[in-house]
């Protein structure tokens, strides 16, 4: 039965190499092994791999269970319950303590290195910096996908957001859920994908370089005279009542969309 | 059955009871090489009696060189030449070159010379060739035809072997079809249903399967690119459409064509990214060591199947440039690259279109299943909860399957609501805990399965950071720093 998840060769030094049946299994149990992490609060070992899209997309799926009242989630949750080893837990304590962990470490900035205890052999090879602020990310997916319209610190995410790979957010990370209302977003910003985000009465200037808006909310929003916006996609955003600030002024916000 | 035996230069006789096939082989082996034209017959007469009795005066006037080959060391070396004897039963033809090769398993000297009036001669201390394959076989007959000048063109022996060893990469890719499903052990050339495909614009590639319809889309299939003057095509879908199984189909294809036409065939090469480049089939042969092998001006497809396990993204640009280097080098040569959609491959390729494999559609899901002897229908399956794009992943449809075998009609329940995080969590949660339910008088099986979800999580992971490298060693070692409850025997029990 265990051949359900590996198969081994024998590789040319007569080690023998491990393979799972297929690469989404690795992926899946890997969302599971991320939720572990949290479960054990050792968020440092989530930043030892790459986040990729299907891995978190599997995550996102655990946290909906985590989330969801529908009853018959909750035969989900009683196996997740014994496969955690959460032991009597109930779906609101253990919401409870992901959403505190989440708070806590998306709040502190600061990289996060397991001990070197053998657990990973050559680890100076594989620690990367690209990877040490994961564990912020992660506390991200856990506040929009366990939350509503959570207020998050707005002025912390984008400091984070500019900090870490751009490539993450929106394509991995999405933040639907999060209010980013009253974002002071006045220094402009890269490539990101903040497709979905709640921006209502924020701040925009500088430039702005292939920034995805699609379908975000920016009502209310206020564009300081200035600002550039260069292959930026506003398709299917709510710009209603956005204005253009022109020396104290203000005027009709007039933009061009990208089809 | 009759010969044309005019050209004939070679006359081969050999003995082989155990493999029928090695008649046609080596008179196809042979002929390939070019220059030497043979004619195989068995040594027992008998089976080829008609045949050879008729065409033995020809034979006698035209070949020019008589080849006995004793393959499985059946006969002793007396019984062969009295084979010969009775075969030519007037001595040798004038003028012409008689040898009688023991050609066997293992290497046997003779140690005295055999000579007779008909003019037969073996030599005392011959080198007696031994040969393991029907490849060497052929081998040594053609280096002993450039040895006694019978090759009108003599080809270089690297050439020779060169091919061989072409020969048995092809053989290698013609097997891919045969491998087997490591879910539930099925061969893929009994259960593989070929998915549609299509060519796509750029547009639609960050789009799912159900949205893409919108798009104009045109039918796309290998045989149409293979005609065409398109270099190189980037196959992309999601992961569980069946990407790889394409890829292996593809290359079992043109393997069997190419080996049935063997100078002019496509020549396919399959390329696993995972391993980079370094391991293209299951001898460890790299890439470039295959490439060895092939003629620049052949025709060559190249099949680079997973693209996104190549590495990171600094690693991708280099393998552009390797792809485009390869197809220059190789004017005849085209390219697939298999995908799944990540947003950056369309630009790396510099692509405006590209093709989508579909996943299954209802016709095709019900075939699945009834190839697999599950009473289940599509229909049933999109009360499930699973979206419309996961329920034609042919990886999906064999996990329903696997559950469905063991829990029957639970799993397309309409209020389970599975989706496809669900079903991966079924069906380890299912496979762990049925194991160990088996057991459970043995121990606590809840601890047990715990425990064991918690190593194949550390396996997961490890396996994601080492990739490849990988081994039993690295994960013992590190199993043993995880907690001290989490037995190191575990992990034995659960790879053995």
């Amino acid at each position: 039965m265990i051949s359900s998840y590996f198969y081994i060769q024998e590789t040319k030094k007569n080690a023998q190499r491990i393979d799972f049946i297929h690469r989404s299994f690795i992926e899946y149990l890997l969302a599971e092994y991320y939720l572990e992490c949290c479960f054990r609060n050792q968020l440092s070992k989530i930043n030892m791999s790459i986040l990729t899209l299907e891995t978190i997309s599997f995550l996102e799926g655990l946290l909906y269970l985590i989330k969801s009242e529908k009853v018959d989630k909750n035969q989900y949750f009683e196996k997740m319950i014994e496969t955690f080893d959460l032991e009597e837990r109930n779906k609101m304590d253990v919401r409870k303590q992901l959403i505190n962990l989440a708070t806590n470490n998306f709040e502190k900035n600061q990289v996060l290195i397991p001990e070197d205890n053998g657990e990973y052999p050559q680890m100076a090879k594989i620690v990367k910096q690209i990877n040490l602020q994961n564990h912020r990310w992660i506390a991200v997916l856990l506040l929009n996908k366990l939350l509503d319209n959570y207020k998050i610190d707005n002025k912390t995410f984008f400091e984070f957001v500019r900090s870490t790979n751009n490539s993450i957010l929106g394509n991995i990370v999405t933040i639907e859920n999060l209010n980013l209302s009253r974002s002071d977003l006045t220094k402009g910003l890269g490539n990101y994908n903040l497709s979905g985000a709640k921006l209502s009465h924020s701040t925009f200037h500088g430039g702005y370089y292939g920034t995805k808006f699609i379908g975000a909310e920016l009502s209310f929003s206020k564009f300081e005279r200035g600002t550039k916006f260069i292959g930026v996609d506003f398709s299917g955003a709510n710009l209603s009542n956005s204005h253009v600030v022109l020396k104290g002024e203000f005027s009709i916000f007039i933009a061009f969309y990208k089809l | 059955m009759r010969y044309n035996i005019r050209g004939f230069k070679v006359f081969i006789c050999y003995r082989e009871d155990a493999n029928g096939s090695l008649y046609a082989e080596l008179t196809k082996l042979i002929l390939s090489k070019g220059g030497v034209n043979s004619f195989v017959a068995h040594i027992e007469r008998s089976k080829h009696a008609e045949d050879f009795d008729k065409m033995r005066q020809e034979l006698l006037q035209i070949v020019d060189f008589f080849l006995f080959i004793n393959t499985e060391d059946a006969l002793s070396r007396s019984d062969v030449i009295n084979e010969f004897k009775m075969a030519f039963p007037n001595g040798k033809p004038e003028g012409k070159r008689l040898i009688i090769i023991h050609f066997g398993k293992e290497p046997r000297p003779t140690n005295k010379e055999f000579k007779d009036k008909t003019g037969l001669v073996i030599p005392k201390n011959m080198n007696i060739p031994s040969f393991q394959d029907e490849d060497e076989l052929v081998d040594l007959i053609i280096n002993l035809s450039w040895s006694y000048r019978i090759a009108s063109v003599k080809i270089p022996r690297n050439s020779v072997k060169k091919e061989l060893r072409l020969v048995k990469y092809l053989k290698y890719c013609f097997s891919l079809l045969e491998t087997r499903n490591k879910l539930d052990n099925s061969i893929l050339a009994d259960m593989y249903i070929p998915n549609n495909c299509v060519e796509s614009i750029k547009k639609t590639w960050n789009l799912d399967e159900d949205k893409i319809s919108n798009y104009y889309h045109k039918p796309w299939t290998i045989e149409e690119f293979l005609k065409n003057n398109d270099r190189y095509i980037v196959v992309g879908a999601s992961y569980g459409i069946g990407k790889t199984y394409f890829s292996y189909k593809l290359a079992s294809d043109l393997a069997a064509k190419a080996l049935k036409n063997l100078s002019t065939g496509s020549i396919p090469i399959h390329i696993p990214l995972r391993f980079q480049l370094n391991k293209v089939d299951n001898k460890g042969n790299s890439l470039e060591s295959i490439l060895s092998l092939i003629p620049r001006q052949r025709k060559v497809l190249f099949i680079y199947d997973g693209f996104d396990e190549f590495g990171e993204a600094n690693r991708t640009n280099i393998f552009y440039k390797y792809m485009q280097n390869k197809l220059r080098k190789y004017p005849n040569s085209k390219a697939i690259i298999t995908t799944r959609l990540n947003s950056n491959v369309p630009d790396l390729f510099n692509i405006d279109t590209y093709v989508r494999m579909l996943p299954f559609d209802n016709s095709q899901i019900n075939l699945f299943f009834k190839k697999y002897r599950i009473s289940l229908r599509s229909e049933k399956i999109s009360k499930s909860g699973l979206g419309l794009n996961e329920i034609g992943k042919p990886l999906f449809c064999n996990m329903i399957s696997i559950l469905y075998k063991q829990k029957k009609r639970r799993v397309v329940s309409k209020k389970l609501f599975l989706n496809r995080t669900l079903l991966f969590f079924e069906v380890i949660h299912s496979v762990v805990l049925g194991k160990h339910e088996k057991e459970a008088d043995n121990y606590s099986y809840t601890k047990h399965h715990l425990n064991e979800k918690r190593v194949l999580r550390k396996i997961a992971e490890l396996k994601f950071i080492f990739g490849d490298s990988l081994t039993r060693t690295t994960i013992n070692n590190s199993i043993k720093t995880i907690q001290p409850k989490i037995k190191n025997n575990l992990l034995k029990h659960s790879i053995n």
